[in-house]
């Protein structure tokens, strides 16, 4: 066997996993080959140490456990209530307080016909308002005309 | 409590049977995670995960396998999972130093990784190296070397718990170690002095 041969052999053989004749050919190289021997040294103390150490059992695994769980649980109900709950409350407050002002908007305007008369009516009033306003206004002129010639005649008495 | 009747208890909620099921495959979860993660707080984290998915999927398990092979099965997938996300979190996290042009404190990142800075020193160079090639290999390789090698289990276990043939398991082992050692003897060849 030459050295590229016992390259791709050098870990089966470490396993034990060659059959008699090939683990005796890679013995036999090993023995008379320095640099493939180093090789071997090498590959197996790191084929060999890279079990790692096991992980012994954990006493408070199980509270560290359930204590997730209990947090996992209550953070899909907070999840829930934020992205499902809450928007949802605020949808429905939102369209009760869109109803409720058109429900009021409604309750204030008149019916039809009560729009016309109310038209008629406060026309009607304004206009008689302007009139009496008006015929005040003409009044007072009168008046005030009175007294100018009132003021004149006595003026030419004099 | 016998498994089947601690699956029942599992099935039915009951914390008591759950608590055994913990108690009794508890070492066995947590190492597996560990031989797929190499890391000690990662292997209790993931082989939480592990028994919360057991916990809320207790009915799915009909009893066709044995537990100790529906458990490994979750174990590896878990840890295969969180490897995933592992190794994007660092091509984001590698990419944001990259792009932040941070100026990097050697104080605040020994501090920061201290923990780890210690672990990587006191572990051997040599087996970190040869932990990285067994992680870069194709994920059936990398499930059946590990459950191998450090799970120690035969190829028939493994290829139930890979529901492949033992044949299959043989030809992924042996890839495997044919990847490892020759990556591991270039590398060696290359740092030879």
């Amino acid at each position: 066997m030459n050295c590229s041969k016992i390259h791709k052999k050098i870990l089966q053989y470490i396993d034990g996993e060659l059959t008699g004749d090939e683990n005796r050919a890679v013995e036999k190289h090993l023995k008379n080959c320095n640099d493939c021997q180093n090789l071997y040294q090498k590959m197996k103390a790191s084929w060999n140490n890279l079990q790692e150490e096991k992980i012994p059992y954990q006493p408070f695994y199980y509270t560290r456990l359930k204590q997730r769980m209990e947090n996992e649980a209550e953070r899909k109900t907070n999840r829930f209530k934020k992205l499902v709950l809450q928007p949802a409350i605020y949808v429905i407050v939102l369209g009760f307080g869109i109803y409720i002002g058109i429900f009021l908007g409604t309750g204030l305007q008149p019916t039809n016909t009560a729009v016309a008369d109310a038209d008629t009516t406060e026309t009607e009033y304004i206009r008689s308002y302007a009139e009496s306003q008006y015929w005040n206004g003409m009044d007072l002129e009168k008046i005030e005309k009175e007294f100018l010639t009132e003021k004149q005649n006595e003026a030419q008495d004099e | 409590m016998t498994e089947q009747e601690l699956i029942s208890g599992i099935k039915a909620r009951e914390e008591k049977a759950f608590k055994e099921f913990v108690d009794k495959y508890q070492e066995l979860v947590v190492n597996v995670c560990n031989s797929f993660l190499h890391d000690r707080d990662d292997a209790l984290d993931v082989s939480q995960e592990v028994f919360i998915k057991v916990f809320h999927s207790a009915d799915s398990f009909k009893g066709d396998s044995k537990i100790s092979t529906w458990l490994y099965r979750i174990a590896v997938n878990k840890s295969l999972n969180f490897l995933r996300s592992k190794k994007r979190k660092n091509i984001f996290s590698s990419l944001d130093l990259l792009l932040e042009d941070k100026q990097n404190n050697p104080i605040d990142s020994v501090a920061d990784n201290g923990e780890n800075a210690e672990e990587k020193m006191s572990k051997n160079e040599d087996i970190e190296r040869m932990i990285a090639v067994i992680n870069q290999l194709p994920k059936k390789q990398k499930t059946a070397i590990n459950l191998n090698k450090f799970e120690g289990l035969s190829y028939k276990e493994i290829s139930e718990i890979m529901n492949i043939s033992v044949t299959e398991t043989g030809v992924l082992i042996n890839r495997a170690k044919s990847k490892i050692q020759k990556q591991m003897i270039d590398k060696i060849k290359k740092n030879k002095p």
